[in-house]
């Protein structure tokens, strides 16, 4: 008998819990020629603006123990692109179809939320909230509950479609902001986006990203990761997507376990861009040898002392 | 179409000037064309994390229609001498072929020039386009005589000659191999090559791309950045063209013409 991965958050129920992160899997159609999408529960595309964005000049990635530092800059095609030359392939697409998005402002989040939530295709919607608000100085937005929660709220009133919002790691309380934005009215929290990091090159003393700081990801965040999973499950009801690290089916058990509801394969579709697949297919055999039917077997069953 | 294949090293063979060539054993695997380039990682975990970019040095197509692909390498950094070190017979994850290579040239003469280990696409551009017309020349720069990698292996082809310099001037020109370029489109006004193919350091290329756009003729390069995934989806690689655009290099190059990324007006 196949084990029941599917996973529902708000309305919509993926096949089961692997998803692809923002940022590490453009707009699918990239690794058409490798990756079966029916194998998968879904893929979030690269963050859209408002605006198409250049990003940062050189230097924007640097390799460090075990992850990778990023400072892109939001590269991206801008809405506008992102419905004339994107979407048709994504509608193609079996799984579901999440969309990254990012703006300056609350009534920024709300208009690209109506805009996207009501575009033929988009299944659901994920909110960077790690973005600067222009209007507190450029504060990110998603490190001070109130700010997480206004522009949730206004993403909320803008669609129907359900909606994810994706925390930034760089809190003291993650499970403060978690339920802050539940309350708000998100169907569902990624845990986490990138940490924020720096790495320095001691001969020129100069910082290796362009940008000075940069955002760290791959296995090197994962125990910090679970740490944070573990801690927004415990503080909200609704379903956490654990993002961070994750390179293999032992991870995804591994987050499932501290209260992950899905997770998300992000630098490792880099390195390898079968992962999600491979993450999906390492699931299923290892519930079908546990005899566990249904995720919510395994979703939070961490037995901590 | 790139594919991701793990394959075998057959040998580690030293390519001169501190250089490296990994020979792979022959695989079912797509033809790559030259200057295109793979995303190449060990079977090890997690650290190095990522695959490294590595241009197709040569390739051969072999019995069953397999190919044999090679790759020069100079060990840099933790992953190149992970690469550098491994042993005949480990295995090695290849993502590609990558992607744009390079293009024939619209006529007889052609020169490449490269800057250290920026001599790694040519040997498979030199196999590709020689023809017994073809006049074909390979001018090779590095720091120092010791740091010229070896180009015995395919300089049968190179009809039109090899010309070495070097910084410190212990071998061949003493300059840069940019001014070697310059000097010889100098002397050489009566067989102007129809093409010119630059590989090396970022700041080279530029150089190069400017005295070709001076003399006015086609230049193309071989670009290289940090790249994370080869595929267009982590966007590490996009460097800013002249005209404020974003130019992917494992996507839109990593070859192209050199007045795509800088203008004719600041050649000068």
């Amino acid at each position: 008998m196949t084990a029941d991965l599917s996973v529902r958050i708000g309305d919509l129920t993926l096949r089961n819990p692997i998803l692809t992160a923002s940022g590490t899997f453009g707009y699918a159609a990239e690794y058409e020629t490798m990756v079966d999408f029916n194998k998968i529960g879904g893929i979030i595309t690269k963050g859209i603006s408002p605006e198409p964005r250049l990003g940062n000049p050189q230097p924007r990635i640097w390799e460090t123990e075990s992850g990778l530092i990023n400072a892109i800059g939001l590269d991206n095609v801008g809405v506008e692109d992102f419905e004339q030359s994107k979407l048709d392939y994504l509608r193609k697409i079996e799984c579901a179809v999440i969309v990254n998005f990012f703006a300056e402002s609350a009534e920024g989040y709300a208009k690209l939320a109506r805009t996207l939530g009501a575009m033929a295709g988009v299944d659901a919607l994920e909110a960077n909230i790690s973005c600067p608000n222009v209007k507190a100085g450029g504060r990110e937005f998603g490190v001070d509950p109130v700010a997480a929660a206004e522009v949730t709220i206004a993403s909320r009133e803008a669609t129907n479609c359900p909606l994810i919002v994706k925390l930034s790691p760089d809190v003291s309380n993650i499970g403060d902001i978690a339920s802050a934005v539940a309350d708000a009215g998100a169907d569902a929290v990624t845990v986490a986006n990138s940490m924020p990091a720096m790495a320095i090159d001691i001969e020129s003393r100069r910082p290796r990203l362009s940008f000075g700081r940069g955002g760290l990801t791959g296995p090197a965040v994962r125990p910090i990761v679970t740490r944070l999973v573990y801690e927004s499950a415990q503080a909200t009801d609704i379903p956490v997507i654990a993002s961070g690290g994750a390179s293999n089916w032992r991870d995804v058990v591994e987050f499932l376990l501290a209260g992950a509801s899905a997770v998300q394969a992000g630098t490792v579709n880099f390195v390898n861009p079968r992962a999600s697949v491979e993450m999906a297919e390492g699931l299923e055999t290892y519930c079908r040898q546990s005899g566990i039917n249904s995720l919510t077997q395994l979703v939070g069953a961490v037995d901590m002392p | 179409m790139p594919t991701l294949n793990r394959i075998r090293l057959e040998a580690v063979e030293d390519a001169g000037g501190g250089c490296l060539r990994l020979v792979c054993a022959p695989a079912s695997l797509i033809a790559p064309m030259p200057g295109q380039f793979y995303m190449v990682r060990g079977p090890w975990e997690a650290d190095p994390l990522l695959p490294r970019p590595f241009s197709i040095a040569r390739f051969r197509s072999v019995k069953n229609g397999q190919i044999q692909l090679e790759f020069l390498l100079r060990i840099i950094g933790r992953g190149t001498r992970l690469l550098g070190t491994a042993r005949a017979g480990s295995e090695l994850d290849v993502l590609g072929p990558l992607g744009i290579g390079f293009e024939q040239p619209p006529g007889d003469s052609a020169w490449m020039v490269a800057g250290g280990i920026g001599i790694a696409p040519f040997p498979a551009l030199i196999d590709a386009i020689a023809t017994p017309k073809r006049k074909l020349s390979l001018l090779v720069g590095a720091r120092t005589e010791a740091e010229i990698p070896g180009f015995n292996d395919f300089a049968a082809n190179l009809t039109g000659g090899v010309e070495i310099a070097t910084d410190d001037g212990s071998a061949g020109f003493a300059g840069t191999v940019v001014d070697l370029l310059a000097s010889r489109l100098d002397r050489a006004s009566d067989q102007t090559p129809s093409q010119v193919y630059v590989c090396g350091p970022h700041a080279m290329m530029e150089a190069a791309a400017a005295v070709c756009m001076d003399a006015g003729i086609p230049c193309s390069v071989s670009l290289e950045a940090p790249m994370g995934c080869g595929m267009g989806t982590c966007r590490g690689c996009v460097i800013r063209t002249f005209r404020n655009t974003n130019f992917t290099i494992c996507t839109e190059g990593p070859v192209t013409d050199a007045n795509v990324i800088w203008s004719e007006q600041n050649s000068q």
